[in-house]
């Protein structure tokens, strides 16, 4: 795996990097409670509230950094929730091979097509809105890609002669997939972790958009819902929805430089129909 | 936002409201600015009028409850008395009324050569089916309509122009119920209602037979409804050729709409939005003291022992005491909203107790009283009572006006006096069923917070909150003998004494704070100023005038 | 004769996955909390509405035979009666899906027009500023979500655009012309946000493709030939170019509808996400049950037709 475009990841790294700071930071650099009435409803930019201020009268910059958190966290769980899932039923499908294979990548199959966030909004209807929900569901939804370029590689790796002398040497399958399959698949694993991360972000602004997030949660997407709710708009009031909606554009944004970046080192590539598609599949560039 | 799908707005009402216009403000929209009609409908004498926030739920007036349901039966059917814009009672296809035999029998004489809009005739007969119809079957199929006939024994039609209405005892909401019951067409209605009346409420009535001002010429469930005059109406021809209701899933929408002439008046505007209209010199904002009142209850049931200090009065004092109303109001509502201590909203203002006001703010006293209690703060900040930390489930319904920012500036007042509040929206059949619980148990939940708004006469809101209503409107499971007797009481007095029962009344309940009111929201609605729509300037209903005809049959436009 | 057999096998393999959907789909609502499995328990419906319901959908035997009435009724295109009016819900979906495809087709017709005209600049300019430019705008638009763009397109176009509904219901007696201006106004708001919410992938998608084919040696030769730029971009280049794009649009669909729900809730648009949504806050169950089976069918067929499309678009591709 090696980096096609330097630039580019290393641009989205470090928006990735910076939102992860702000989220770690943001108690600490947001100017005021947001929990505090500090002026009038809706109130426009000022010097000391550069951002506005929202719907309760509470400073916008610090909603949009407390909201960068939760927006983080969702993205950062499901993304786990993602990866580990994938990477055992990728792990399991190629080493097993088989039957086992075949019922695995079946299942993947069916959980492909299921679209997100339709079965989000069924699931907050029948079960109750809730930020684990969200990360359950996104992560749960998100492993396929995982799946299959964890399998591939299992399936490339596996009658390789090293291998074979590994496990000769009785070496046990967790120490042959640390060593010789995780070090080929680091770059793809990365590139679905950017993935998911954007998509789990954008879903949960969609999510609490459509009125299925706990009210009390304090994330992009409630803020731009409780703009929309309040008609920011008709009040003239942009500066209510436009800073989270441009956290979010920002972000993805980032992802996306990032997982475009990725090329692997064997010929293989991610075309970027796959990228925006969400998925990961390996094509090797020698038609095989 | 008003309330879908609930009987709140369906209960009995009650006699002679005199409403003045005095309090409330009046604006009167005049002029016949040309600016206004676009090329799309407009103009052309047909009044187009939005809202974001409700839309008609059921076109069958067994099933349909809500503002813009009960407004739609108030224009297409004929009712025998309505309310003025003084909120007096008066005649609509009834003429006349004479009481006699001591208030138990009531004689209308109703209008003479009126026709249902498929050529059939109306008569007095129609009324008197309808009422035996619904009195038949209060106790099942026509259980909405119930409050609307109580006492009543029979009703009979002697001519085609004279009912009669007997009564089993004086009753104080006879002419309030009268005004609330449409009349139904009994050649239409009749084959449903037979037996237990099951197929009242399956009948979708998608294309109505009806007589008023009106008829409904287009329908699209969520999207809208059109009503085109009908020349056989029984009363004064109305001004306009036709109305409109266009139902908008956001605000955004529905004032933009309003800003490029594709809308007349839009209902049930957000105040955030207020102060931008306001500065638009073309339209006309109505922000008038409302009746839809947001308040915090506790749940009284006796099967609620988990956090029995809800149930003490000073637990339910300091609480009141900690909630700043008046922040509410300007958080919530950008100021357009009135405090009140009584379930009864001070645009009633005959009903109202005016002794019962809001309690003060006063942190510092709630706090002292909690300390004093004993429930002193644990390390997160959180109170205990006996090791058990003031962490409650609230409980709201999504539509619940102001909701959810009155949900979170709520949780915030609480925090700050060490209670800790856990509150989960829903839909609104969603957050019924959880109150009630299981066998109307009242289970599982401490506080709740929602919205209801009546009519004119103070009967719903005294009636939420008896024993009968558990499992219906009384969502606090409260339940009292003393305070069930005032109002049984009332509901046969007239005049002053009436009055002062229904004072008791919320004095009572003002101790006892099942609920503890948050505010009541003003109506607001905005309206281009290129016509005369005389229902806007004083109605504190939240919906288009589900009280009245007269407003629609005197509106006019472009 | 094998690719006959191939599309058979493909067919099956759809067929099977939208037959795990459905099972999927049926336990999904059994295993919530409440009423939402039972399909009879439709408010206010007649003693002969319910008592079909319950013969068609085998309410009150077991499970297992309510699974087997369930996929039987699936396949003759019953999905029960809606909860809120009554009607059936395969009839509201159709009404629904209607309005959605008149959003989504011309949005989706703009969104491909906008990155082919963008995408052959910026590749056939590649590496100037101008590629980096429209480069930055599309990845841009990728990554913003649909209903803030929404919001900020209501905004500008406040009082100037209509911003809720499929058309003006005051409109009426003047004539088809105004109704065709009418139901074109209120397009124009939920197309655009749609168009430019897909956009931004599209065009990415089809640069990078652009950019691969035209070094490929075949593109060199025509050039050498002497061949018009215009004439080598058409002929060559840009056929193969679609190919991706293609298997975008497919492997998105997932993604699109989450754009249309979202779009259609902003402008008040009646297609199937304002369904979805109207049904949530309803309890309607079949309506909500009946339309993520829509939706997901939709996604195994686009699949499926990508699939096939590819592989007749460039026969190198085996299925």
């Amino acid at each position: 795996m090696r980096v096609r475009d330097h630039k580019a990841a290393a641009a989205g790294l470090v928006i990735i990097v910076a939102f992860g700071l702000l989220a770690v930071l943001a108690d600490v650099i947001a100017p005021s409670s947001i929990h505090q009435q500090v002026g009038p409803v809706f109130g426009p930019p000022s010097r000391g509230h550069v951002l506005g201020l929202d719907d309760s009268g509470a400073d916008m910059l610090s909603l949009v950094l407390m909201g960068t958190r939760v927006s983080m966290i969702v993205g950062l769980a499901s993304t786990v929730i993602a990866v580990a899932v994938g990477g055992v039923v990728g792990v399991l499908a190629g080493y097993f091979g088989g039957r086992v294979d075949a019922w695995l990548m079946r299942l993947t199959d069916v959980f492909l097509v299921v679209p997100i966030l339709p079965l989000m909004i069924v699931v907050a209807a029948l079960w109750g809105p809730s930020v684990g929900h969200a990360i359950l569901i996104i992560g749960l939804l998100s492993w396929t890609p995982t799946a299959r370029v964890m399998r591939s590689q299992v399936l490339a790796t596996r009658e390789r002669a090293f291998v074979r002398r590994a496990k000769a040497f009785g070496a046990g399958h967790m120490r042959i997939i640390w060593h010789h399959v995780f070090p080929r698949v680091r770059g793809l694993l990365v590139a679905n972790s950017v993935i998911v991360l954007a998509s789990a972000i954008f879903f949960e602004a969609a999510l609490a958009f459509l009125g299925l997030e706990s009210v009390t949660t304090t994330s992009w997407g409630t803020l731009i819902a409780n703009a929309f709710n309040r008609a920011a708009s008709s009040a003239g009031a942009w500066w209510a929805f436009v800073p989270p909606g441009a956290c979010i554009a920002l972000l993805v944004l980032g992802c996306s430089l990032v997982a475009m970046s990725f090329e692997d080192a064997g010929s293989a590539r991610v075309p970027a129909s796959h990228i925006f598609a969400g998925r990961l599949e390996v094509t090797r560039r020698d038609g095989q | 936002m008003l309330k879908s799908g609930h009987c709140v707005r369906r209960l009995a009402k009650r006699l002679g409201v005199v409403l003045t216009g005095a309090s409330l403000s009046v604006v009167l929209l005049t002029g016949c600015g040309s600016d206004g009609s676009s090329s799309n409908g407009g103009g052309g004498g047909v009044l187009r009028i939005g809202d974001a926030s409700s839309r008609i739920d059921s076109l069958n007036p067994f099933v349909g409850h809500n503002g813009f349901a009960t407004a739609t039966f108030r224009v297409i059917y004929p009712y025998l008395l309505q309310y003025d814009q003084s909120q007096n009672i008066v005649g609509d296809f009834a003429k006349t009324t004479a009481v006699a035999d001591g208030g138990k029998t009531l004689t209308f004489t109703t209008r003479d050569g009126a026709k249902w809009t498929d050529g059939e005739p109306l008569t007095a007969a129609d009324a008197a089916w309808t009422i035996n119809a619904v009195v038949r079957l209060k106790d099942g199929a026509a259980a909405t309509f119930a409050p609307y006939v109580t006492n009543i024994v029979k009703a009979s039609a002697p001519s085609p122009t004279t009912l009669t209405v007997e009564y089993s005892t004086p009753t104080a909401t006879a002419e309030d119920g009268l005004a609330s019951l449409p009349i139904l067409p009994e050649h239409i209605w009749e084959p449903m209602a037979a037996g237990n009346g099951e197929q009242l409420a399956t009948f979708a009535n998608a294309s109505p037979v009806s007589a008023g001002p009106f008829k409904l010429t287009q329908y699209t469930e969520n999207q809208f409804a059109n009503f085109a005059s009908y020349q056989g109406y029984y009363g004064p021809a109305p001004k306009l050729k036709g109305f409109g209701f266009q139902f908008f899933t956001s605000n955004d929408a529905m004032l933009s709409a309003l800003r490029s002439h594709e809308l007349d008046v839009a209902y049930e505007v957000p105040p955030t939005a207020v102060s931008q209209l306001e500065s638009d010199k073309s339209l006309t904002v109505n922000n008038v003291p409302g009746l839809d009142t947001d308040v915090l209850g506790f749940n009284s049931s006796t099967f609620q022992n988990e956090h029995t200090e809800l149930k003490d009065p000073r637990v339910r004092q300091a609480i009141d005491l900690a909630i700043d109303k008046k922040s509410l109001i300007d958080v919530v509502a950008d100021g357009s909203g009135m405090t009140t201590g009584t379930m009864v909203p001070p645009a009633l203002k005959q009903w109202n107790n005016p002794a019962v006001t809001a309690t003060p703010y006063d942190l510092g006293r709630a706090n002292d009283l909690l300390d004093s209690l004993g429930y002193a703060r644990g390390a997160d900040g959180v109170r205990t009572v006996n090791g058990r930390p003031m962490s409650y489930k609230l409980l709201f319904p999504s539509v619940a006006t102001g909701a959810p920012r009155v949900v979170t500036e709520v949780v915030k007042q609480l925090a700050a006096i060490g209670i800790k509040v856990d509150a989960r929206s829903s839909d609104f059949p969603t957050f019924l069923q959880a109150i009630y619980g299981s066998d109307n148990h009242y289970r599982n939940w401490d506080m709740m917070i929602s919205d209801y708004a009546f009519g004119y006469d103070p009967s719903g809101y005294l009636f939420s909150w008896t024993c009968s209503q558990l499992g219906g409107n009384n969502l606090a499971a409260y339940c009292d003998r003393d305070y069930d007797g005032l109002f049984a009481r009332q509901s046969t007095q007239t005049g002053a004494d009436r009055v002062k029962t229904v004072r008791q009344a919320q004095e009572r309940f003002a101790q006892a704070k099942p609920v503890i009111p948050l505010y009541v929201a003003n109506a607001i609605s905005v309206a281009r100023s290129v016509g005369n729509l005389p229902e806007m300037t004083s109605s504190p209903l939240v919906v288009v005038n589900y009280m009245s005809k007269i407003w629609i049959e005197q509106a006019t436009i472009g | 004769m094998r690719a006959a057999a191939v599309l058979g096998r493909r067919l099956s393999a759809g067929a099977l996955v939208t037959l795990a959907v459905a099972v999927g789909n049926f336990f999904l609502f059994r295993l919530a909390p409440g009423n939402a499995a039972n399909l009879g328990l439709v408010p206010n419906a007649s003693p002969e509405l319910r008592s079909s319901l319950e013969r068609q959908f085998g309410l009150d035997h077991s499970t297992a035979t309510q699974l087997r009435a369930y996929l039987v009724q699936l396949a003759h295109g019953n999905l029960g009666v809606s909860f809120g009016n009554r009607q059936p819900v395969a009839a509201n979906l159709w009404t629904a899906l209607v309005n959605t495809v008149t959003m989504v087709v011309p949005g989706l017709v703009l969104a491909l027009a906008l990155a082919v005209i963008t995408g052959v600049y910026a590749a056939w300019r590649r590496g100037s500023a101008g590629d980096h430019a429209l480069r930055a705008v599309a990845l841009t638009m990728f990554a913003i979500p649909g209903q803030w763009l929404g919001m900020v397109l209501l905004y500008g176009a406040r009082g100037h655009l209509p911003a809720g509904g499929i058309s003006d219901p005051f409109l009426t007696g003047t004539g088809l012309q105004a109704h065709l201006v009418d139901r074109m106004q209120h397009m124009i708001l939920p197309c655009l946000t749609y168009a430019l919410i897909v956009y931004g992938a599209f065009m990415i998608v089809l640069r990078t493709s652009l950019v691969e084919t035209l070094s490929e040696g075949y593109i060199l030769a025509a050039k050498a030939r002497g061949l018009s730029n215009r004439l080598i971009l058409r002929r060559h280049a840009l056929r193969n170019a679609l190919l991706p794009l293609v298997t975008l649009v497919g492997l998105t669909i997932g993604t699109l509808v989450a754009g249309v729900i979202l779009v259609e809730s902003v402008f008040s648009w009646p297609g199937l996400g304002e369904a979805i949504y109207n049904a949530v806050n309803a309890r309607d169950y079949p309506m909500l049950q009946g339309a993520f089976l829509l939706l997901t069918v939709v996604v195994v067929l686009s699949n499926l037709v990508v699939d096939v499309t590819y592989s007749y678009l460039d026969p190198r591709v085996q299925l």
